[in-house]
């Protein structure tokens, strides 16, 4: 379990978290929702020790495995395709043991025969393609999404969540995401802290009532929920 | 398609730069405006004679040798104003400085304070590092700090974040400072070995023996040998590093 205490954060004099206090439990992908600029990306390179908290707590982080999907691939542009994921794993693992599991890796993800791509050889969906199997080839303990599907389309976007939650179940890391979206927000998580405006304070926090397997766009309760959601905390 | 169309400009160019430069010199004196072949066979005389590869060797080797002499400490400050902020800004100011001074002045002051042998390197030397310094500075303070961060997620160690972020970013501000430095190089230690007369089989050396004959036609051979030697060591730097590119 992962837990974030008395949160606070200013950039220039402006409280940005003010006293944010929250819980990720094991096996469960938590999404935070607010509006742009309330200072979610911030809570969140927080909780991955990228930045220092003025005050508070994390506890359940450390000594863990990482890894991070942030809204721009940030792949190695002078890697090819399989040498960005091999970058990621340990050193104790043996050259070729590497190649076998980045080119299985590649493959689940919808990149096989583009091993020996450069990034600016492959298309945006696919680059994020990519940095999503970096995320995933190091079996993180936790996995932080920065709205990693805002550049992407309805339709490409559909189809990555699908393949990060068929690649979330297998190990089943604790995921924390951010998003402004709450479709995105419903699809694929389990529980939702939504975030008021600066100075930064949690306004409600959602159980997602729909089960895993059924969280998808053609079932309707999700655009119920989503209606529910914006009506009540977001407008 | 595209380069071969630009190869037969460049041709093209060349041929009708010699013919309006043929043109012009029609009617003059050799003195004052040689033909395009009196430099030729001027240029032929100069090739064949057993003095041209060394005399061309010497003056490469003392390009190379101040190129080296400043891209060590320019990529060793280039680091070190990369972690220290003041380094970083006292070092604008003196590669700003020394960028300003007019050559003339440094070859002036060279040949009056400095040892007579090693005015060209050290002349040299004051021309190429700020140029290089300058590059491999830019180069670090552009380092994608969004990478340097995903690198910290994934825990990378610190030789793993310098071979495979730093260098790579690093190697298209070296090939351009490289190159920009290697030409400036030759230019300035031809000019260098012109004012000083130390060693008599050097390009400058050379030239200067032409102008105390008023050859202007072997000046002109020498400036064009110059020039080639020039363009060849700028297409052996593309090409060393092309290829180790694309070895990444």
């Amino acid at each position: 379990m992962i837990k974030l205490l008395n949160i606070k954060k200013s950039f220039n004099n402006t409280i940005v978290l003010d006293n944010i206090n929250m819980v990720f439990e094991e096996e469960s992908i938590t999404a935070i929702l607010g509006p742009s600029g309330c200072g979610k990306t911030t809570l969140l390179r927080i909780a991955a020790g990228l930045i220092n908290a003025d005050e508070g707590e994390k506890k359940g982080v450390d000594q863990k495995k990482l890894s991070f999907l942030f809204q721009e691939p940030r792949l190695l542009p002078w890697k090819n395709a399989w040498k960005n994921l091999e970058l990621v794993l340990p050193d104790s693992i043996e050259k070729e043991t590497k190649k076998k599991l980045c080119f299985e890796m590649l493959e689940l993800v919808g990149l096989k025969g583009y091993e020996n791509h450069l990034p600016s050889e492959l298309s945006g969906g696919m680059c994020q393609r990519l940095s999503m199997a970096r995320a995933f080839i190091i079996q993180a303990d936790i996995l932080f999404m920065d709205e990693p599907f805002q550049s992407l389309d309805l339709k490409r976007r559909d189809q990555m969540i699908n393949l990060l939650k068929s690649l979330w179940i297998k190990k089943k890391p604790v995921v924390i995401m951010v998003t402004h979206d709450v479709q995105e927000a419903l699809l694929l998580s389990d529980k939702i802290y939504i975030f008021s405006d600066k100075p930064t304070k949690i306004l409600k926090e959602i159980q997602n009532p729909m089960p895993f397997e059924e969280r998808t766009v053609k079932n309707e309760r999700l655009y119920e929920l989503e209606r529910e959601i914006i009506n009540k905390y977001i407008v | 398609m595209k380069k071969n169309i630009q190869t037969v400009f460049l041709v093209i160019f060349i041929i009708a730069f010699i013919i309006v430069w043929h043109f012009l010199s029609l009617g003059r004196k050799t003195l004052i405006f040689p033909s395009p072949y009196e430099v030729f066979v001027s240029l032929y005389s100069i090739i064949s004679s057993p003095s041209f590869l060394p005399t061309v060797f010497n003056t490469v080797r003392a390009v190379f040798l101040s190129f080296a002499a400043a891209f060590i400490p320019a990529l060793i400050l280039g680091i070190i104003s990369k972690l220290v902020p003041f380094i970083h800004r006292l070092m604008e100011f003196v590669s700003g400085f020394i960028r300003s001074v007019p050559t003339v002045a440094i070859i002036l002051m060279a040949l009056l304070l400095l040892p007579v042998s090693y005015t060209p390197v050290i002349i040299c030397y004051f021309v190429v590092f700020p140029v290089l310094y300058t590059n491999i500075s830019e180069g670090l303070q552009n380092v994608d700090v969004k990478l340097i961060e995903m690198a910290r997620i994934y825990k990378f160690s610190n030789a793993k974040i310098i071979h495979n972020i730093y260098v790579p970013s690093l190697k298209t501000y070296i090939i351009a400072g490289a190159r920009s430095a290697l030409g400036l190089n030759f230019k300035v230690m031809v000019t260098a070995e012109v004012f000083n007369f130390v060693n008599h089989r050097t390009i400058g050396a050379q030239m200067y023996m032409h102008k105390i004959q008023i050859d202007l036609a072997g000046i002109m051979a020498w400036a064009l040998i110059v020039v080639a030697v020039s363009i060849i060591f700028d297409l052996l730097i593309k090409i060393l590093f092309r290829e180790n590119t694309q070895n990444d």
